[in-house]
């Protein structure tokens, strides 16, 4: 199955307000930094590398799961039955399902298990960085990763043209009726498959079997920072969010080139 | 791909042929030479102009007033005189006859085909304008916007169909406003800007009245309507037939929706419902107050002031273009505040509103003293503070540097037309803000945003004076929060705001699961709350391009509320505590003041008082929050938010 392009990524942020990581099972944790590379987030290294770091100040804590199974679709995206055993109550449910999508750049993520890993208190973290950035030690096109989902097992599909669909293949004990909430249940308890056993594709299709952080959230500090420290705004501050999925999108200049 | 532009050559060779061998033509004679006299139009020169009118003139012959052809052939006609050699400035000559034959072609086309009418009065305005003819001018552009009119209560009701179909057409009422008040034909001018400025927010009070008729039990006359305007919508896109006319499908979907118009407009209570704002609003409307009407031209700007009575218009114009305004005003905004420029943005708001300040003084000086006044800016002047705008002073021998505001913050209150301002009102009279639902720091925020530890204290504020219902953090999704709103009678959004490039630059609120709030969310909404407080940056931001009316206020008022405070900029979290606290305290303190009052009562305390004042009217907790270190550490007698950027972003639509 073809490579996710990197477009993928701010399809995943429109639908679920992460990033979606590139690669899929690129480990990720609050605290990482790195800079942005042909649309991509690539680690440097770790906020605690720089001197005055908090251990307890800047601590991570991890949200519960809000349910056993998400999943996020891009308007009209549509999961669609394409041969499933009629089952009945407590009975198992099984087989083919069709991801339909009506436009390009359109997606369907799901996961099991997402859990929110963050900073405890980002305000403090991001003074921090605000001084390193004053003491010269932080540069501006430096990307902060804040946060973080942890997922148990993750599943995008996703397309490049209007009229693309992706075949998956599922088995679930009980099984609802629609489809949509067939997958749903397959993502969160039941067997979920992609590329395997006569199942096609037009669209993109790429999973991670096991747990991993395929969501995530940056940010960076904003090039004109606020002059007046002073004032605490109900809009943008200090940072902007990073952004990501645009490989031809320039990165930024160093400062010495402005 | 890049398209090839069509010879024109080519094709006068290919009609030719045509028009020779009947077997083939595909034109009626009199629009195949109409067509001709379009290709010919299209290369320059005396002769081919002279072709083209021959050839159009032609095809008049051919074909009866009441012929769909007609008047193409007469704009085609118009426009072979246009191309002849100019004659001298101010002679009529060709182009008065041109003038004069684009008004006949408007006029027969206004009501079949208002598409076409906006054209040819357009293309007549446009003649006029640029030769100064202000008579011309004035009454072609108003003829644009009539067909304008037309096109727009021919269409479902919604904000973005109206940006749609008014996109490029927003400046020709201010064009028309302009050359008549040129002219000094006062009443003509305000009611062209007051027909301009209801046209976006007023028509999307259909939906409103729409509620009130279903409320009557005429649910099978709203229903009505709406398939009327679904149908039409359906057949919006049918192309005219070969001979120009519209197809039959699309005069009976226009015909279906003029006849159910008609039917509502019969009910009692209901005369006015779709119909254009017009003289009677605003007399009205100027029996409470001077209503001043504010539109830039890249010819000057214009402000004409209704005074109380209505007896009296005062006019002035200001050479301040509106290429000017955007080059200064506007750019310089947008730069420190929304795209960041590398600009102090107290220093660039204190420039902006000295310059600004040339309007404000022109409006001062209209009305006479400083008392209450209600702004009606359109165009590129509804995006900025004009309220704010004043007059700085050099120190001379006797007295010290000093600024001069124009008006009190209290004094100053906006409308999109007087219609809009005049259904506040009665709002106003009819609800009582007697509870309030308050939307308390949504979380989670995108990464960069930090929550906002004020939010508590401001939901405490609204506490003092109502019983308070509140959707606070996780709770204020946009589906609770539209779920909730029209059941408030006072709303109170306390949470970030951004400018949002997607929306045609228009503020937008930012609620839980990090989603935003926007105009569209709006559009479908029926409120009965007195007022609506959107305690956010750039909360009252409007979109740019189609007559600056679309914004997040509007689209409240526009959905039912009576006022509604928001802010042009981005606010201070400690400043905006102390404007909402003083302001609740104000307009409850049983003194029967207006919304606008109590707000510019609050916006003149922060600007005034000592630190030592501001602390003692917030809790301590919050001022040892990072927001609140600014006030805390300030000395005892300085004033901490004296400064403009703190107080003016604040404004009020509505009453």
């Amino acid at each position: 199955m073809a490579e996710l392009p990197v477009s993928y990524m701010k399809a995943t942020r429109e639908v679920t307000g992460f990033w979606g990581a590139y690669p899929l099972g690129q480990e990720l944790s609050p605290g990482a930094y790195g800079r942005r590379v042909k649309g991509q987030f690539v680690a440097d290294g770790r906020l605690s590398d720089f001197p005055g770091y908090d251990g307890t100040a800047f601590g991570l804590t991890e949200a519960a799961a809000r349910s056993p199974a998400e999943t996020w679709l891009s308007e009209g995206t549509r999961v669609e039955d394409v041969g499933v055993s009629a089952g009945g109550p407590a009975l198992p449910v099984s087989g083919k399902l069709r991801v339909q999508f009506s436009h390009a750049e359109q997606m369907l993520f799901g996961c099991r298990n997402g859990r929110v890993w963050s900073f405890q208190n980002l305000r403090k973290v991001k003074d921090h960085l605000l001084s390193l950035y004053k003491q010269g030690q932080w540069d501006r096109r430096d990307i902060l990763v804040t946060h973080v989902m942890k997922v148990d097992a993750a599943w995008v599909f996703y397309s490049t043209r209007g009229g693309q669909w992706v075949e998956v293949s599922v088995s679930v004990t009980p099984g609802p009726a629609v489809a949509a909430d067939l997958l749903k249940a397959a993502i969160g308890s039941g067997k979920l498959e992609i590329g395997y056993g006569g199942l096609a594709a037009s669209g993109y299709a790429s999973q991670l079997p096991g747990p991993g952080t395929p969501l995530f959230q940056a940010i960076k500090i904003s090039r004109w920072p606020r002059p007046h420290p002073g004032i605490v705004l109900r809009g943008p501050g200090d940072f902007d969010e990073a952004t990501f999925g645009d490989p031809d999108e320039p990165d930024e200049p160093d400062e010495g080139q402005r | 791909m890049t398209e090839e532009t069509p010879d024109p050559d080519k094709e006068i060779r290919r009609l030719l042929e045509v028009m020779h061998d009947p077997e083939r033509a595909p034109l009626r004679p009199p629009a195949m030479l109409g067509r001709l006299a379009e290709l010919y139009l299209q290369r320059p020169g005396d002769e081919r102009a002279a072709q083209a009118r021959k050839l159009a003139e032609g095809g008049l012959a051919m074909v009866t007033r009441d012929d769909p052809l007609y008047p193409k052939l007469l704009h085609a006609i118009a426009s072979a005189l246009r191309a002849m050699s100019a004659p001298p400035p101010g002679s009529l000559g060709h182009n008065g006859r041109a003038a004069r034959l684009d008004r006949d072609a408007w006029l027969l086309s206004v009501d079949p085909n208002p598409a076409d009418a906006l054209n040819f009065a357009r293309r007549w305005g446009d003649w006029a304008w640029s030769r100064e003819v202000w008579d011309e001018a004035a009454e072609a552009y108003e003829g644009a916007t009539i067909a304008g009119h037309r096109i727009v209560l021919r269409s479902p009701p919604g904000i973005l169909n109206r940006l749609e179909l008014l996109s490029g057409q927003a400046p020709l009422s201010l064009r028309s406003a302009f050359a008549y008040a040129q002219q000094q034909r006062l009443r003509e001018a305000v009611t062209v800007l007051e027909r301009a400025g209801d046209l976006l927010s007023g028509v999307d009070s259909q939906l409103e009245d729409l509620g009130r008729l279903a409320a009557m039990g005429q649910t099978g006359l709203r229903d009505r309507l709406m398939a009327a305007y679904g149908q039409a919508a359906e057949h919006a896109a049918d192309p005219p037939d070969a001979y120009g006319r519209l197809p039959a499908s699309r005069q009976q979907a226009q015909a279906r929706v003029d006849a159910v118009v008609w039917e509502i407009r019969a009910v009692p209570g209901m005369a006015r419902f779709a119909t254009p704002a017009g003289w009677a609003d605003v007399s009205e409307a100027a029996q409470h107050q001077p209503v001043a009407y504010l539109a830039a031209t890249n010819k000057g700007t214009v402000v004409l002031t209704v005074m109380p009575g209505a007896r009296t218009i005062r006019r002035a114009i200001v050479s301040l273009t509106m290429e000017q305004i955007w080059d200064g005003e506007v750019r310089a905004f947008f730069g420190s505040e929304y795209e960041r420029s590398q600009a102090d943005p107290l220093a660039t708001i204190l420039a902006a509103l000295q310059r600004i300040g040339l309007v404000t003084a022109t409006v001062r000086e209209s009305v006479g003293d400083d008392r209450p006044v209600l702004l009606v800016p359109l165009g590129m002047l509804a995006q900025l503070p004009v309220h704010a705008g004043y007059a700085a002073f050099p120190a001379d021998g006797t007295r010290p540097a000093r600024t001069h505001f124009w008006f009190h913050p209290s004094h100053v209150s906006y409308a999109s037309s007087a219609r809009r301002w005049l259904a506040s009102q009665d709002r106003a009279g009819l609800q009582r803000g007697d509870s309030a639902l308050v939307v308390s720091n949504p979380v989670p925020l995108p990464p960069a945003f930090d929550e906002l530890e004020l939010a508590d204290f401001e939901r405490d504020a609204v506490a003092r004076h109502f019983p308070v219902t509140a959707l606070p953090g996780r709770d204020a999704t946009v589906d609770a929060i539209l779920a909730a709103l029209p059941g408030a009678a006072i709303a109170h959004l306390t949470c970030h705001g951004v400018i949002d490039r997607r929306e045609r630059y228009t503020g937008v609120l930012i609620v839980a699961d990090q989603r935003l709030l926007t105009v569209q969310h709006l559009e479908h909404l029926s409120l009965s709350a007195r007022l609506v407080f959107l305690a956010a940056c750039t909360s009252g931001m409007s979109a740019l391009g189609v007559a600056q009316l679309a914004s997040v206020p509007s689209s409240l008022i526009a959905a039912g509320a009576a006022a509604v405070i928001a802010t042009f900029w981005h606010t201070d979290e400690m400043a905006t505590l102390l404007v909402v606290s003083r302001f609740y305290d104000l307009w409850q303190d049983g003194s029967g003041r207006t919304v606008a009052d109590a707000l510019g009562q609050a916006q003149a305390w922060l600007a005034s008082s000592p630190a030592a004042v501001l602390r003692a009217a917030v809790p301590p907790a919050a001022l040892q929050t990072t927001a609140g270190r600014l006030l805390a550490d300030c000395p005892d007698q300085e004033v901490p938010f004296g400064h403009p950027w703190f107080w003016t972003p604040f404004f009020v639509l509505g009453a």
